[in-house]
């Protein structure tokens, strides 16, 4: 017995030792951007996105057209608080909670230059905000419902032009043991080092980036009219995606209705509400995809939000303006999210709407 | 929790721990782990049907105990009874009922009668189809006298639940593995290195050949109506080495677990592709479900048939094979398949070469041109066969022939469908199946490709062989792991 369990180990060391080097190797060994680097992959997250209290500094590229000669580079910091979401330090009591997908969670944004400090900026150092995304409505409910968080004043909600959000699931079972057994990892440094080793260990990004080198991949952007030096998102390879937007009167209703359901969910709380729809890049820069004429589901959404009577900002009509004189990018040129000229303009314009509403009118 | 996954590696590690070192002094206590282990096993892939499970076990435990016993030959045939109707019951119930109802109305809406009868939701158990079939052997032994009934409750729970082999078989019988269980394990070293190997060569059949493959084969099944005629005989070709990794694959990692455990399991496959006509192929394809079926169904049949002749043997040839066919699910295409492999055999049975067995290039390293000849002939038959056992309904699979038919031979039209384009992945997939075909060829006495027991090969060539299809594991592992044989 004992001459085979040696034999075994001999044969697993050289294989466990590739995992086990993956477990202590940087996070971004294997990526082109922080994103992938700090994500979790398996199942040891216990309902975090991002690697807990982690500072990542690499030069990254966007995701259209990484490992070509289109690729720009661009120095990128993210920070992650205990609880795995991209914010400077947690905040248990925040004023403003941000709930919203890439765009707000800064994807190919420096740390500075997120939507959350910007706006931070905006209001004032004063104004506590803490953001959640990437994560849907749903997961803010279970940060409130089970007290991880207290209530906030105000919710903003933000939602790429590309996607229907996903109905609210209420969490309910804020006394189970495995909400316990989830508080206990979060909180615990020791569990959540563990939880990042084996996450780093058995995500085989060594081998998919083997996969990816060998088989020459390389984002899947489609690139935009000769000489705009612009790549779009390709939606083909998400066509199963039932909340894909593909501009029909059922999306933009079930949009609507969910966002409504937000809201609802939001006054019976006591909480102030904003919807923040982000515009999709082959929307601002329609010319460019080109499209004989700009896509109008967002101008077709912020109508209906408004006869709703939902707070809401009409971020492609600003981006819009902007364009109108200015011949600076909101967008990355190899990436499908907005660059931080493009955060900088909706935080001045949702701050903007926050103090005109005064949804934070302190007393 | 299936074999090849990371969370069935922790659980095996810590079974085999506490097998071997702790419980390995007291055969009760180590028989005891091992049915609890295999009821957790169970429980996480369906806890609802754990008791189910349970409950057939000790139905048929007490039946084999009262049947031996009573000796009344009226008593003891009405307990046979109640353990066949159990079974078979329990299989038609959770595997058929729906089926027959929805035939029953399409005949009868067919009829124009304007009548609906309501199917009902029925949670199937997994393994169903492999536990009943070890049941029922056991009892139907008990009751010829073959084999005396266990009194051992843990040994005859852990016959029927035996982890290895409880989803997928293969499918042991009674004689060869309550014996087993009754007698005290004791480690074998090169049972347990040939374990390793075997659970090895299955991983690699499993994850990356029939993985790998599956995305082509489901592209190129849910697409007939648009590819050429060589890109459909390509899927179904495809499919039959998908089929083949997959089945043989789990069957050599739930063999292997069962040696590491100290158990002999049933050999399911000895190199099919290598038969040299329908009939050898059946020997070599799923044996432990058609040695079952020809002792306990074809045998009995033949002897009632036997004053038609060869008549009658087909007769019983075609009722074996439509049964192997529904065993595999409620679906006309199941029952078409098994028919269709039936008819294979009338020329073999009007020929009188049936039961001819002649080992393949005995002695050489390569086969005759005849036995080539009859190699790829059995293939063929078999690869179409597959379609139909491939298609979701019987007017799939028609359609799928009608293509490979009508659609130009050549031209490909693979609008949207990256994959199915000649791509070095496919390529290499390709590749991998010849190795698999070519390993199997030069150790096709064996019982499985990788033993190397007496063998005259280096230290280094059988290591460097190891790492190379751990390697290829690790590197081609996709998302997708559920085992065809799963659904049966």
């Amino acid at each position: 017995m004992n001459k085979f369990i040696f034999k075994i180990i001999i044969f697993v060391i050289p294989v466990l030792g590739l995992y086990v080097v993956e477990g202590f190797l940087p996070s971004f060994t294997f990526t082109y951007r922080p994103w992938e680097a700090l994500d979790f992959q398996t199942k040891f997250d216990f309902e975090r996105t991002f690697y807990p209290n982690k500072k990542v500094q690499m030069e990254a590229v966007g995701q259209l057209c990484h490992h070509t000669p289109h690729a720009i580079v661009k120095e990128e910091t993210w920070k992650t608080d205990k609880l795995g979401n991209r914010n400077d330090t947690f905040i248990q009591n925040p004023d403003v909670l941000i709930i919203g997908d890439s765009f707000m969670a800064g994807c190919c944004v420096t740390q500075d230059s997120t939507i959350t400090n910007l706006l931070k900026s905006e209001l004032g150092d004063e104004t506590k905000i803490y953001n959640i995304a990437p994560g849907e409505f749903s997961r803010a409910d279970y940060y409130l419902s089970s007290g991880i968080i207290e209530k906030p004043d105000l919710i903003v909600y933000s939602k790429s032009e590309r996607y229907v959000p996903k109905s609210l699931e209420e969490y309910k079972d804020s006394r189970s043991l495995k909400t316990d057994l989830k508080k206990l990892f979060e909180n615990n440094s020791t569990f959540s080092g563990i939880s990042v080793f084996l996450d780093k260990a058995l995500r085989h990004y060594s081998k998919n980036w083997l996969q990816a080198r060998l088989t020459n991949q390389n984002g899947d952007g489609v690139p935009g009219v000769e000489g705009s030096g612009m790549f779009f998102f390709n939606t083909a390879a998400q066509e199963d995606d039932p909340n894909l937007v593909r501009n029909t009167d059922t999306d933009l209703e079930r949009t609507k209705n969910n966002i409504v359901s937000y809201k609802e969910y939001c006054d019976a709380n006591g909480i102030d509400f904003l919807f923040l729809p982000m515009p999709n890049k082959a929307t601002v820069y329609y010319e460019y995809v080109p499209f004989k004429e700009q896509p109008d589901y967002l101008f077709k959404l912020d109508s209906m939000l408004r006869a709703e009577g939902i707070t809401t900002v009409n971020t492609l009509k600003l981006y819009n303006d902007y364009r109108e004189s200015n011949d600076k990018l909101l967008y990355h040129l190899d990436d499908t999210h907005w660059n931080s000229t493009g955060v900088y303009l909706v935080s001045k314009e949702l701050a903007g709407t926050i103090e005109n509403s005064r949804l934070l009118a302190r007393e | 929790m299936i074999f090849t996954s990371t969370s069935f590696l922790i659980f095996f590690t810590l079974f085999y721990l506490l097998y071997w070192f702790v419980t390995n002094k007291n055969l009760r206590i180590q028989n005891l782990l091992l049915l609890a282990g295999s009821y957790f096993f169970y429980a996480l892939a369906d806890w609802r049907l754990l008791a189910f499970l349970v409950a057939v076990s000790a139905l048929n435990y007490f039946l084999g105990i009262y049947i031996e016993k009573t000796e009344n030959q009226l008593r003891k045939r009405l307990l046979l009874n109640v353990g066949l109707i159990q079974g078979l019951g329990g299989l038609i119930y959770f595997k058929y009922f729906n089926f027959f109802i929805a035939s029953f109305n399409e005949v009868l809406q067919s009829l124009h009668f304007n009548v609906h009868v309501r199917t009902l939701q029925i949670l199937l158990p997994l393994g169903i189809s492999f536990f009943t079939f070890k049941t029922i052997s056991y009892i139907l032994d008990v009751y010829k006298g073959k084999i005396e009934a266990t009194k051992d409750w843990l040994v005859f729970f852990n016959y029927v639940s035996f982890f290895p082999t409880i989803l997928s078989g293969p499918i042991d019988k009674a004689r060869a593995f309550v014996p087993q269980l009754q007698k005290k394990r004791v480690f074998e070293y090169s049972l347990a290195v040939d374990g390793m190997r075997q659970i090895l060569w299955g991983m690699f059949k499993k994850v990356v050949i029939a993985d790998n493959i599956l995305v082509y084969t489901d592209q190129i099944f849910s697409n007939y109506e648009s590819l050429s005629g060589s890109t459909l005989l390509l899927g179904a070709f495809l499919y039959t080495i998908q089929l083949y990794a997959d089945f043989s694959g789990y069957s050599d990692m739930a063999i292997g677990l069962g040696r590491l455990l100290g158990f002999n399991v049933a050999k399911n496959f000895n190199f099919p592709f290598f038969a040299q006509n329908i009939a050898d192929f059946w020997r070599k394809w799923h044996i432990s479900l058609t040695s079952w079926l020809t002792e306990y169904v074809f045998t009995p049949l033949s002897i009632a048939f036997r004053d038609y002749g060869k008549l009658g043997l087909i007769l019983a040839i075609l009722i074996n094979f439509v049964l192997i066919g529904i065993w595999h699910g409620a679906n006309w295409t199941f029952a078409v398949f098994g028919f269709l492999h039936g008819c294979y055999f009338i020329p073999l049975i009007l020929r009188g070469t049936m039961n001819k067995r002649k080992k393949i290039a005995k002695g050489k390293v390569l086969p005759s041109f005849r036995e080539s000849l009859n190699m790829g002939a059995t293939f063929l038959l078999v690869m179409l066969a597959n379609i139909i056992f491939r298609a979701d309904n019987i007017g799939h699979a028609w359609g799928y022939f009608l293509s490979i038919l009508s659609n130009p031979l050549f031209s490909f039209s693979t609008a949207g469908m990256e994959g199915i384009n000649v791509n070095p992945h496919l390529l290499i997939m390709l590749g991998l199946s010849i190795v698999m075909l070519i390993f199997g060829w030069f150790q096709r006495n064996k019982e499985h490709a990788l033993q190397f027991q007496d063998m005259k090969t280096s230290r280094a060539f059988r290591w460097s062989i190891y790492y190379l299809l751990a390697v290829a594991i690790i590197y081609y592992q996709s998302s997708y792991k559920q085992f065809i044989y799963f659904q049966f």
